[in-house]
């Protein structure tokens, strides 16, 4: 399954990216490219979010699904792709 | 080693003698002890701590999870399928170009913003008891890092005190705000200060005795790198402002501009690059005698306006054509002068002496004098001082013998080219003038009338007159007040200094405000600061209100102060944004402090429609009458629409 590795890796190779994290839905962190520190929070913070967005969007419409959401801040753009199972986040510096 | 054993043997002379010859022995007894031991403890060491090991490697593989995961994990079936489903789709986000999404987007405030005052600089010498020494000027450096201050008294009396130049870096790890990195004592007042546009350790100051003096702050022995001779063809009177522009023929080649009480602007070029040991004196290159009518020069009862103030319009691209300036003069006038850049070409690339039409030969420098004046003076000039050299029995003309043959004004300084435009005037002194950076058409005046007018340079009266609100309880104004402040600032000020001292407060209410100084945001097109005598810097936002100011920060004062120190306080002289960090605001007062504020996100980040705002704001504001003049004017974007009228006066 090379092809799991490229797909990571275009998406590091993109301009202005800072991180890519995968984490279980639980929060754990499964693989990352950032600090330990830096990791856990963004693991442990997103997946909460993650969550309540998704529950968020069935609760407005049952027949519906969370699928992407991005949340922009003056420092950065972070972009969660969320699944039942895993999530996978990215850390954009939109600026750079 | 010896000697130290040597001091211990002195030491204890009596008893070493003998305990030397027992330590040899116990050394010897230790050393065969160890070697038994140390084997026998090793080899049971060495097996224990395998067994610990064995241990960390159980629990190496549950930490996994808990601990972040290098890149090397790898991933699960599962894992593996979500990741390439959901990085495809990530990487589809990624490749959006989203761009247009955020187009005229502005963050939005949080409502509640902050300013902050960030520092109280003082010049140690200026003791408020004993020194009438105030900021006469601030000026940001070329790199936004340092902030220079020149101290003085100009309006009102002579000057018997030393000047100095205080210059902060204020981004440095040593930065003390009441210690200046560096002071540079001058022995009379100084009055104007500019550092360099380009070069971030030049700075050029401008003295109360008509000096003007260019500083090098990198120099290894004398920092003054040159400065002008006192002569009759040279200032007589305190300079007034100082203003960096560049020459026509060089990227990084700038010509110092200076205006004094006197009503002449000259020229002066410093060579930067040059590294003499000594300070150079330097002589104008030319001259430009501040009138409002050329012809009325040459009259013998002519006197040219005594200037307070100058700025220079933003340049077209091509740099071609005439130099525009406005002036701001001691009787209040406001004058558009266009000064003539063909000398430079005229000058070309002479080099050695030359005769100009006369019997003597004349330097390069010579004739760098004469290459801006028009024929007729040219003549004029070379008689008079050939006539000189002669009597003196020179073979050469230098700028010196032109300066001691002390020709009339009119022969060696022009009157300004073309026509000059006299915008509504101020009823006293100018405070300053200031063009904005961003169009080539707009400045905007202060006076100590306390009217501050926004100009358009097609129209002689102004776009907008803006006077200092009246506290009335009218609701109106009130509500309307309001709405100009928009979202509430908070400002921060450290717990020492008192924000809202009563003195002020009512010197604020009871008494007339007189505006010194005013600067452009060198990000925003639509914001600039007015500094008063009131203790305020006010900070117009056109956006918002042309009436209001959109921002009032308020000096904050230690506590105790006695009323007329307090007055000093309150009279602000000088105003300057930060021109590379943005949101940096330097203010220099009377009582000798500069105080610096970091201003909120929103008057320091410009929104993506802001120019085509100033021009709209602009073209709303124009008068439909015959008020409005009309130029012939040779650029043409960047100037609104000419008015419907003719000019019929």
């Amino acid at each position: 399954m090379a092809d799991v590795e490229e797909t990571l890796r275009r998406i590091q190779s993109h301009r202005g990216v800072k991180g890519v994290l995968i984490v279980s839905s639980e929060g754990v962190p499964i693989r990352s490219d950032l600090e330990s520190e830096e990791t856990n929070t963004y693991a442990a913070l997103l997946s909460q979010l993650a969550m309540k967005a998704s529950s968020v969007v069935r609760t407005l419409d049952e027949t519906d699904e969370l699928t992407f959401f991005r949340i922009r801040s003056k420092k950065h753009e972070i972009m969660i792709a969320p699944d039942p199972e895993y999530l996978l986040i990215v850390i954009q510096r939109p600026n750079d | 080693m010896a000697t130290s054993s040597n001091n211990e043997f002195v030491r204890f002379v009596d008893a070493s003698c003998g305990s030397i010859s027992i330590v040899t022995p116990v050394e010897k007894i230790r050393v065969r002890e160890k070697g038994v031991e140390t084997v026998g403890v090793a080899i049971t060491d060495g097996e224990t701590s395998t067994t610990w090991r064995s241990d960390a490697e159980t629990q190496t593989t549950t930490t996994t999870t808990a601990s972040p995961p290098k890149e090397e994990a790898t991933l699960d079936e599962g894992c593996r399928a979500a990741v390439s489903r959901l990085g495809a789709r990530a990487l589809a986000e990624l490749a959006r170009d989203d761009s247009h999404v955020f187009e005229g987007f502005a963050p939005l405030s949080s409502g509640l913003e902050e300013v902050t005052y960030k520092y109280g600089l003082r010049n140690p010498k200026v003791n408020l008891e004993t020194s009438r020494l105030q900021c006469e000027g601030v000026s940001w450096n070329a790199t936004g890092n340092m902030l220079c201050a020149v101290y003085g008294v100009n309006y009102g009396s002579w000057c018997d005190e030393a000047g100095s130049l205080c210059c902060w870096w204020i981004f440095d790890k040593k930065f003390d705000p009441a210690k200046p990195s560096k002071t540079l004592e001058h022995p009379s007042c100084l009055t104007a200060v500019t550092c360099h546009p380009k070069r971030p350790s030049v700075v050029a100051v401008g003295s109360v005795v008509a000096e003007v003096m260019v500083y090098d702050l990198t120099a290894e022995h004398d920092e003054l790198v040159a400065t002008s001779e006192i002569a009759e063809t040279t200032h007589i009177d305190s300079i007034s402002a100082l203003e960096w522009i560049q020459r026509p023929d060089g990227e990084n080649d700038y010509d110092l501009v200076s205006i004094s009480r006197d009503g002449k602007m000259l020229w002066w070029h410093v060579d930067l690059d040059a590294k003499a040991s000594e300070t150079v004196t330097i002589l104008p290159d030319r001259g430009v005698l501040v009138a409002r009518n050329p012809a009325e020069v040459s009259r013998p009862t002519f006197r040219p306006f005594g200037g307070t103030t100058i700025s220079l319009f933003a340049m077209p691209p091509t740099k071609v054509g005439p130099l525009q300036l406005v002036v701001g003069t001691i009787g209040g006038r406001v004058l558009k002068l266009q000064v003539h850049r063909d000398g430079y070409k005229r000058l070309g690339k002479i080099l050695g002496p030359k005769k100009l039409g006369g019997r003597l030969q004349w330097d390069r420098a010579a004739q760098a004098y004469v290459a801006h004046l028009p024929q007729t003076a040219t003549q004029k000039l070379v008689k008079h001082v050939e006539q000189f050299a002669l009597g003196n029995r020179k073979a050469l003309v230098t700028p010196a013998d032109i300066v001691e043959s002390k020709p009339k004004l009119h022969y060696i300084y022009t009157p300004p080219f073309g026509a000059v435009t006299e915008f509504e005037a101020h009823v006293g002194p100018v405070g300053e003038v200031a063009a904005s950076p961003f169009h080539r058409n707009v400045f905007l005046s202060v006076g100590l009338d306390g009217c501050v007018q926004l100009f358009s340079a097609v129209q002689t009266t102004a776009l907008v007159q803006i006077e200092k609100p009246d506290d009335d309880d009218d609701d109106d104004v009130n509500r309307r007040r309001a709405r100009a402040d928009g979202d509430t600032v908070v400002v921060v000020v450290p717990n020492h200094l008192d924000l809202d001292n009563d003195y002020l407060a009512q010197k604020r209410r009871d008494t007339d405000t007189g505006f010194w100084a005013a600067d452009w945001s060198k990000v925003r097109p639509l914001v600039f600061a007015v500094a008063s005598d009131d203790a305020i810097v006010r900070i117009y936002d056109l956006a918002v209100s042309d009436e209001f100011p959109s921002l009032e920060l308020k000096i904050p004062v230690p506590a105790g102060l006695g009323h007329h120190h307090l007055d000093r306080y309150a009279k602000l002289l000088s105003i300057k944004f930060n021109p590379k960090q943005r949101d940096f605001l330097a203010c220099g007062d009377a009582a000798g402090n500069v105080h610096v504020w970091q201003l909120p996100w929103h008057l320091a980040n410009s929104k993506a429609d802001e120019l085509q705002l100033l021009q709209e704001f602009i073209d709303s504001h124009f008068f439909d009458d015959d008020a409005a003049v009309e130029r012939e004017d040779d650029d043409d974007e960047g100037v609104p629409p000419a008015p419907k009228s003719s000019s019929t006066h």
